[in-house]
């Protein structure tokens, strides 16, 4: 549950989309810790724009069809949020980078969310979030889409 | 069999019989015979020998021999006729013989005996010295030798007889010994298999019930008694399973098993979840600080993600989340794959269970087959593991290592605790718990450990 004066910290800031060089990326987790945390992390880097955070598969679909940011990272252990969001995510028609995150992958099923569409899929405190996702892009050869 | 047996009775009764009636003929019958036809001879002897006598010495007391002769004679033929009544053979030369002899005495003995009598000697001896006489006695003693000889033949044929029946009565005495082994042997195979085997099987598997393999069915068969006390015995082993597992299903052990799923889930959603947003936002920190305090924090971040690795560890020790949402067989997997990746050893899992196994019997599957799959990886350096799961009226797992194995009891290791909970826990859930092992010292060819057990399903019975 996020707590209600978590709200505006969620909130996707008004100049969303409007930086110009930063690689946009859109987030999901219903753990409001853990969303604040990523969210000040990958802002940080100064290589990231965070476009959206937010705590439902749903919302973050919607955000997708507004902003189109180059990567997304969800959780998959929260509402409207399990493996069958990340193939939704896998076939949306702005298809950004899909990192799945969780706090416990197995292998097989970090196999089974790879063959649904996720293009990495991370370990919580564990895998270099960061790291791993700018390492993506640059392999993908990603950059801003404005 | 019995058919054999019976017919090779039969003939053995008729030889017998055969060769009594041919013993009884030869004592009864035919020595008789041949005694009477020496008896025969000699009266025949002494009519001429009487005859000559008086003839040539005029002395009556001579005819004494003659006329006992004639009466030995009579009464001898007689006999013979009597005797061998039924053998045409015998009595046409009988009647010959009789006439042979009749015209002897009617035409030589009595003539030359009426001359002497009458004072006319001489004439009776021109009689004898005629050789008249001579040639007829010779003609009877010619026909008495064939009547002899016919005896004689049929005395031989009476004993090659018998030594026929002796011979086929020991033919069939080694047949009937012949048949009777068959029948011993048979019997004996019989007996095996409508009485030994089932009870030889039924004394097997009581033992291994009674040694606490509840999995082990008692096969009913046999004699009624046997097959009785083997339904018994089944009967009294799905009673127990039933009271085990029922207990089983109510008690400590899946209790704990629910604890312990319990706990993963509380790690996976709050201490594993608070560690990685306190690791994130000392990371976002770590750019705004200082050089010293910097190296300090990273060494925290480094810190906070080796207690999250090992919370996870922990997590996945307990209940691995795919077992709940995958099921037992990927489970295994999952752990073979993380628990040998990058070693070089070959694993194998084979399996037929899918994932509609109660999640308690799963959890605690899962535990001791990972329990034995950790030690192979701790302790015994394989070159190759197979673990085998499979559906047997519960579940069935081994966990095989071709590692270097152990002669004896398992030395008691540190974190090697698979050797005390894993019976423990399988005898409280109703199954069992057996580990073998053959050292790479003692057998170079043919060494590892091989952990095996069994758990009941529930509702078994």
């Amino acid at each position: 549950m996020v707590p209600p004066n978590l709200a505006a910290a969620l909130a996707v800031p008004a100049d969303c989309g409007m930086t110009g060089r930063r690689l946009r990326v859109a987030m999901a987790d219903d753990d409001a810790d853990v969303l604040v945390s990523l969210r000040e992390l990958f802002t940080a880097s100064g290589r990231w724009e965070v476009v959206a955070a937010v705590n439902d598969g749903i919302d973050l679909l919607r955000v997708l069809d507004v902003e189109a940011p180059e990567l997304v990272l969800t959780d998959l252990h929260m509402p409207n949020g399990d493996e069958q969001l990340i193939e939704r995510l896998g076939h949306h028609p702005s298809r950004p980078l899909i990192i799945a995150l969780s706090a416990a992958t197995s292998p097989s099923t970090a196999r089974r969310l790879l063959e649904l569409g996720a293009d990495l899929v991370l370990r919580k405190g564990i895998d270099r979030v960061v790291v791993a996702a700018e390492r993506l892009c640059d392999e993908r050869g990603v950059t801003p889409r404005s | 069999m019995a058919a054999t047996t019976l017919v090779i009775a039969i003939a053995s009764v008729l030889a017998l019989r055969a060769s009594n009636d041919w013993v009884d003929r030869r004592r009864v019958v035919l020595i008789p015979a041949s005694a009477q036809v020496d008896r025969l001879l000699l009266a025949l002897l002494d009519q001429q020998n009487g005859s000559r006598g008086y003839i040539l010495s005029s002395n009556p007391s001579f005819l004494d021999s003659y006329v006992e002769g004639r009466r030995e004679e009579r009464d001898s033929s007689a006999q013979l006729r009597a005797l061998m009544a039924d053998d045409a053979e015998v009595i046409d030369c009988l009647v010959r013989l009789d006439s042979m002899s009749a015209v002897w005495h009617d035409d030589v003995v009595a003539p030359q005996i009426a001359l002497v009598e009458a004072g006319r000697r001489d004439e009776a001896i021109e009689i004898v010295e005629s050789g008249v006489g001579r040639e007829s006695f010779a003609a009877i003693r010619a026909e008495l030798d064939e009547l002899a000889s016919l005896l004689d033949v049929r005395l031989d044929d009476g004993g090659t007889r018998l030594d026929r029946w002796v011979t086929a009565l020991g033919a069939l005495a080694i047949a009937g010994v012949g048949v009777a082994g068959i029948a011993t042997l048979l019997v004996s195979i019989a007996l095996r298999r409508g009485l030994t085997v089932p009870l030889e099987r039924l004394s097997r598997e009581a033992t291994a019930v009674a040694g606490g393999h509840l999995d082990t069915s008692i096969t009913p068969g046999g004699p009624v008694e046997v097959d009785a006390v083997a339904r018994s015995v089944e009967h009294m082993r799905r009673i127990l399973l039933s009271e085990i597992s029922a207990s089983f299903n109510k008690g400590v052990v899946e209790a704990e098993q629910v604890e312990r799923a319990r706990l993963a889930g509380e790690l996976h959603d709050d201490p594993i979840q608070a560690l990685s947003a306190a690791q994130w936002r000392l990371e976002a920190s770590l750019p705004t600080i200082g050089e010293p305090e910097r190296r300090s924090l990273e060494g925290v971040v480094s810190s906070l993600g080796e207690v999250q690795m090992r919370l996870r560890d922990l997590m996945f020790e307990l209940h691995p989340p795919s077992l709940d949402t995958d099921g037992l067989a990927v489970a295994l997997e999952d752990l073979l794959d993380e628990t040998f990746a990058g070693t070089g050893v070959s694993v194998h899992l084979v399996t037929d269970i899918d994932d509609g196994l109660p999640r308690v019997l799963a959890g605690l599957t899962y535990r001791l087959a990972a329990e034995a799959i950790r030690n192979a990886r701790r302790h015994a350096a394989p070159r190759n593991l197979t673990v085998t799961a499979q559906f047997d009226r519960g579940v069935r797992v081994t966990v095989v290592d071709d590692g270097e194995g152990f002669d004896g009891a398992p030395v008691p290791l540190a974190g090697h605790h698979g050797t005390q909970l894993g019976p423990a826990l399988a005898a409280a859930a109703g199954g069992w718990w057996e580990l073998s092992s053959r050292s790479s010292s003692a057998h170079p060819d043919d060494h590892g450990t091989t952990v095996a057990f069994w758990l009941p399903l529930a509702d078994d019975i």
